[in-house]
C-alpha cells in the first residue's frame, strides 16, 4: 500500500500531542461521567449479575477498573451530593469517592493489542446523543488548588474487582429484602455497605434503596430525602421504585 | 481503562471534527455508553477497539445530529493559519510548530471525506491495524485497505496544493 510521504510523516509526528486534554479535561469529564453513571449504575449491576459466571467475572474486573478510575479522580470529585438522612440525622455523600491527588494523563498507545475475533457489535441506533441522553454540562472551570490538609492526604482509594463484587452482593442483597418487603433487613445490608465500603462505587444505589427502604417503613423525613434523590438522578433506575414507594408524583 | 484510554478518545473525537464546545459532551458519551455496554463486551477483541468502535458511533450521531441542526459539514473549528508553509519535500518539523501543525494537521483532515478521514486518524495517527479499523468502524477490511489508500493520496495532495497556494502567494 502507498505510504505516506517524509513530509506528510512530519506532519503528523509535530501534531501528535497538539489534541491531547489535558489532566483538567479528564478530570472533568471524569466527573460529569461519573455523574451519569451513578444514575445507571444499578442497571449495570443487575445485567452483570445476571451474565454467566466466567463473562460476570470478566466484566465485573473491566466494570471495577472503569468504576475505579472514574471514581478517583483529579481533583476530586465535585459532585458530592449530601443528604440528610431523616433516620440518622447525619450527612451521608452519594457518590462520594475520597478526594486524591491529580494523576497525569496516561501516555498515548502506540502499541494496539492483536484482535482475535469480531466483537458483538453495538448497533447506532442505540446510541444517542444530545437530544435524548442527559448530557450533564461539565462547565470548563479548574479545580481549585487543594487545601492545605489535603495536600497530605496520600492514599488514593482505588476499588478493585473484589471491592465491586463484595458492594455488589450487599447491594443485591438490600434490594432482594426490599423487594421481599423486608425493609430492616435492607436498611441494615445499606448500613453494612456504608461501614466496610467508605469510598463505594455503589453509593448512589445505596442512597436510592435507603430512600425506598426509609418509604416503606414511613420513616419522619423519608419523602423529603426521596424527592432531592429524585432531582439529582431523574433518570435512575430506581426513580420509578422510588416514586411508587415514596409516593410522589412524576 | 479510563485513564488509557480517554486521551486517545478525545484526540480522537477532535481530529474526527467534533468542535471543541462539544468534544466533553461527545466524550462523555463514549464513556457513559462503555459503562452502559459492559456486559456486552465479549472479549473478542481488544478494548480499545471495542471502545473506538462506540467512539465512531456516537461521532457518526453527533454528525448527523449537527447536519439536521444546519450545521453543515462538521468541522474541528480549528482554523488554519495562512502564513504557515508546509511543503511536503521538506521536513515540516523546521517550519511549523506543534500548534501550527496541529493547526495544519485539522486543516487537512477536514479536506478528506468523513469515512476516509476516519480510517486516516485510526490508522496513520492512532496507530490502529486494519482488522481493528475494520472491527470498530464496522466495516470490511478490504473497504478499509481502500479507504486508506485514498485517503493517503488525498492527504498528501492537499498537502502539496497548500505548498503550491504558499508559493504562489509569495511569488
Amino acid at each position: 500500500m502507498d505510504d505516506l510521504s517524509p513530509g506528510a510523516r512530519s506532519l503528523l509526528q509535530a501534531a501528535d500531542t497538539f489534541d491531547d486534554p489535558s489532566p483538567e479535561d479528564a478530570a472533568r469529564v471524569r466527573r460529569a461521567v461519573l455523574t451519569r453513571v451513578g444514575a445507571i449504575g444499578l442497571t449495570a449491576a443487575v445485567v452483570t449479575a445476571g451474565s454467566t459466571q466466567a463473562k460476570a467475572a470478566s466484566v465485573m474486573s473491566i466494570a471495577a477498573k472503569l468504576t475505579a478510575a472514574l471514581a478517583v479522580t483529579a481533583g476530586g470529585v465535585a459532585a458530592t451530593y449530601n443528604y440528610v438522612n431523616a433516620n440518622h440525622s447525619h450527612e451521608v455523600a452519594i457518590m462520594a469517592p475520597a478526594p486524591s491527588k491529580a494523576k497525569p494523563a496516561a501516555p498515548k498507545l502506540t502499541a494496539p493489542a492483536p484482535i482475535v475475533a469480531p466483537a458483538a457489535p453495538v448497533a447506532a441506533d442505540d446510541i444517542k446523543l444530545q437530544e435524548d441522553a442527559p448530557v450533564v454540562k461539565s462547565p470548563r472551570v479548574l479545580p481549585r488548588p487543594p487545601r492545605a490538609e489535603e495536600k497530605t492526604e496520600k492514599a488514593v482509594v482505588e476499588p478493585t474487582a473484589a471491592d465491586l463484587e463484595a458492594e455488589m452482593k450487599l447491594i443485591r442483597g438490600a434490594d432482594a429484602a426490599l423487594r421481599a418487603g423486608r425493609a430492616n433487613d435492607a436498611l441494615a445490608l445499606l448500613a453494612q455497605h456504608q461501614a466496610e465500603h467508605p469510598h463505594a462505587s455503589l453509593a448512589h444505589e445505596r442512597e436510592g434503596l435507603r430512600a425506598i427502604a426509609n418509604c416503606q417503613l414511613g420513616a419522619a423525613g423519608a419523602t423529603a430525602t426521596a424527592a432531592r434523590f429524585l432531582e439529582l438522578s431523574p433518570h435512575s433506575p430506581l426513580a420509578p421504585r422510588l416514586r411508587s414507594a415514596c409516593r410522589i408524583s412524576e | 481503562m479510563y485513564a488509557e484510554t480517554f486521551p486517545s478518545v478525545w484526540r480522537t473525537a477532535r481530529r474526527l471534527g467534533v468542535v471543541e464546545s462539544a468534544v466533553d459532551d461527545v466524550v462523555q458519551e463514549v464513556f457513559v455508553t462503555v459503562y452502559r455496554r459492559l456486559d456486552q463486551f465479549e472479549g473478542r477483541c481488544a478494548l480499545k477497539t471495542w471502545v473506538f468502535g462506540i467512539l465512531m458511533r456516537v461521532v457518526n450521531n453527533y454528525r448527523r445530529t449537527r447536519r439536521r441542526k444546519g450545521a453543515g459539514h462538521a468541522t474541528s473549528s480549528v482554523v488554519g493559519d495562512p502564513d504557515v508553509v508546509v511543503d511536503a519535500g521538506a521536513d515540516p518539523l523546521e517550519l511549523a510548530s506543534r500548534s501550527e501543525a496541529g493547526r495544519i494537521l485539522h486543516e487537512l483532515l477536514e479536506k478528506l471525506d468523513e469515512s476516509k478521514a476516519a480510517v486516516f486518524v485510526l490508522a496513520e495517527i492512532e496507530g490502529m491495524s486494519v482488522p481493528e479499523i475494520a472491527e470498530a468502524t464496522d466495516t470490511n477490511v478490504n473497504t478499509v485497505y481502500s479507504r486508506l489508500r485514498a485517503a493517503r493520496k488525498e492527504f498528501e495532495r492537499a498537502l502539496k496544493q497548500r505548498a503550491l497556494r504558499r508559493e504562489a502567494r509569495d511569488g
